[in-house]
């Protein structure tokens, strides 16, 4: 079954959810009757895909040790070689997923495995850190396959999960919760349902049959980048929803990117989860050894390097085909064009002006749209 | 130390922000990602403690006056 596909999971959903409530509502800590609950929604999903579930339980287990053992090995060898070997082993599974969709044209793996891996990267930097000293089996646990967001985020951290996760809410706090729950799962489904519903079967869907002209592309780009944002943003939201309904305040992934003032304001703004991990864990972390060891003249080169690193990243993620690719790499160059423009005296000039401001959130606006054209793959067709 | 902290702001904004202690420097242009880790480097560098951008959360630090209670409060923690 596809999380929040139909409305049998949805009605499946609710009777696992409603014992939640009950636990909730009485000031008890979720977590005991969610890590069952969890393994029957996951069942729920993979279970008629005897694949899938094959490659999840191979997934599970294989990060779950990897973990387990690093923090326990990271007391006798914190060498940074040892993290670069984990992390490259925690990459593995999906490395192998995505490379087969090129070689063999079919997906071995399962739906949500490059959102899992973002969970376990992170904790094995943190590791090494040393911000996650102890890990428990069940927190663990409880995290990697927490069901709201397994398929396709908001990305959490495990850090604030597990902290929240082992903290009793008191019954007044959540009924708010629970409020908010409803009303995101409520405002999400009428995103992804009713709106980009819609939009897929009046707009994309049709045009993307017509003759590729300019106009058709034209028209494809703007009605697509509308779908994609009501189904993903209405995806997340109904995710968050349910993630406060067992308790946990899964972060917020989209916050009306398409008024973005230009391209950074942007990703602040759009699949913010994703993003952020994006900078925290790799532009920060690049930028940061730049400057201190000097490994540039200019810390903007430094800058630069780290956007366009982070960003073709963030492209191979989605994929190994040229689409992805090539809109990572168009948004690291137009985050380097923005940053460069930024530092110009011309741009303080006009900065605070309302035109410009106007003039900037428009193109801003079509840029964003152009590149998720690219993204959707029409142009390679 | 909190004079410091301004010093290193304007190091690094190219302003003075005495007067705008309450500003967010995130919103107003003043911090971005790379600005961020400048006053990260510096800091460390300046109070001899260790901030992690990935734990530091923006908002903790997001306007002058937060930042200094945040450093103040690391390193009475650290010492």
């Amino acid at each position: 079954m596809l999380p929040y596909g139909d409305f049998m999971y949805f009605y499946l959903m609710i009777l696992v959810l409603v014992p939640a409530i009950i636990v909730g509502l009485l000031g008890k800590r979720i977590k005991w009757y969610g890590l069952p609950a969890n393994l029957f929604m996951i069942y729920l999903i993979f279970g008629k895909s005897k694949q899938q579930a094959e490659y999840l339980i191979i997934f599970f287990i294989m990060e779950f040790l990897l973990i387990i053992i690093y923090s326990n090995a990271i007391k006798r060898c914190k060498q940074r070689w040892l993290l670069w070997i984990v992390i490259l082993i925690g990459l593995s599974p999906l490395v192998y997923s995505k490379l087969s969709i090129i070689f063999i044209n079919k997906e071995l793996g399962f739906l949500g495995i490059s959102y899992l891996t973002f969970k376990v990267i992170q904790m094995l930097i943190q590791i090494f850190d040393g911000y996650i000293t102890k890990v428990n089996i069940f927190d663990l646990t409880y995290f990697i396959l927490f069901f709201p967001t397994l398929s396709s985020g908001p990305i959490d951290r495990s850090i604030r999960f597990m902290e929240e996760s082992n903290k009793a809410i008191k019954p007044k706090q959540y009924v708010e919760y629970l409020g908010d729950g409803i009303f995101k799962i409520f405002q999400g489904a009428v995103y992804k349902f009713l709106i980009g519903f819609y939009i897929q079967k009046h707009f994309t869907s049709i045009i993307i049959l017509r003759p590729h002209t300019l106009i058709n592309a034209i028209k494809y780009m703007y009605a697509y980048s509308f779908y994609l944002f009501f189904d993903f943003a209405g995806y997340s939201l109904i995710a968050i929803g349910v993630s406060y309904i067992m308790g946990i305040k899964t972060p917020e992934n989209f916050n009306l990117p398409f008024i973005s003032k230009d391209i950074k304001d942007f990703w602040n703004r759009w699949h913010i989860t994703l993003s952020v991990w994006f900078r925290d864990f790799i532009y920060n972390r690049f930028v940061m050894s730049a400057i201190k060891k000097k490994w540039f003249k200019s810390k903007y080169t430094a800058s630069y390097i780290g956007y366009m690193i982070t960003m073709t990243t963030m492209g191979f993620w989605h994929g190994l085909q040229l689409n992805y690719i090539v809109y990572g790499a168009f948004h690291g160059i137009l985050i380097i064009v923005t940053d460069y423009f930024q530092r110009k005296k011309i741009y303080k000039k006009f900065k605070k002006k309302a035109y410009f401001r106007i003039a900037s959130t428009v193109l801003t606006f079509n840029l964003i749209c152009f590149s998720f054209l690219v993204f959707s793959g029409y142009l390679f067709k | 130390m909190k004079e410091l902290i301004y010093t290193i702001l304007e190091e690094i904004t190219g302003e003075d922000l005495h007067k705008e202690s309450n500003v967010n420097l995130f919103d107003s242009g003043r911090l971005d990602s790379l600005g961020i880790i400048e006053l990260i480097v510096a800091i460390e560098d300046k109070f001899n403690i260790i901030l992690d951008p990935a734990i530091v959360e923006r908002k903790d630090i997001e306007t002058p006056n937060k930042l200094v209670e945040y450093v103040d409060n690391l390193s009475s923690k650290m010492q």
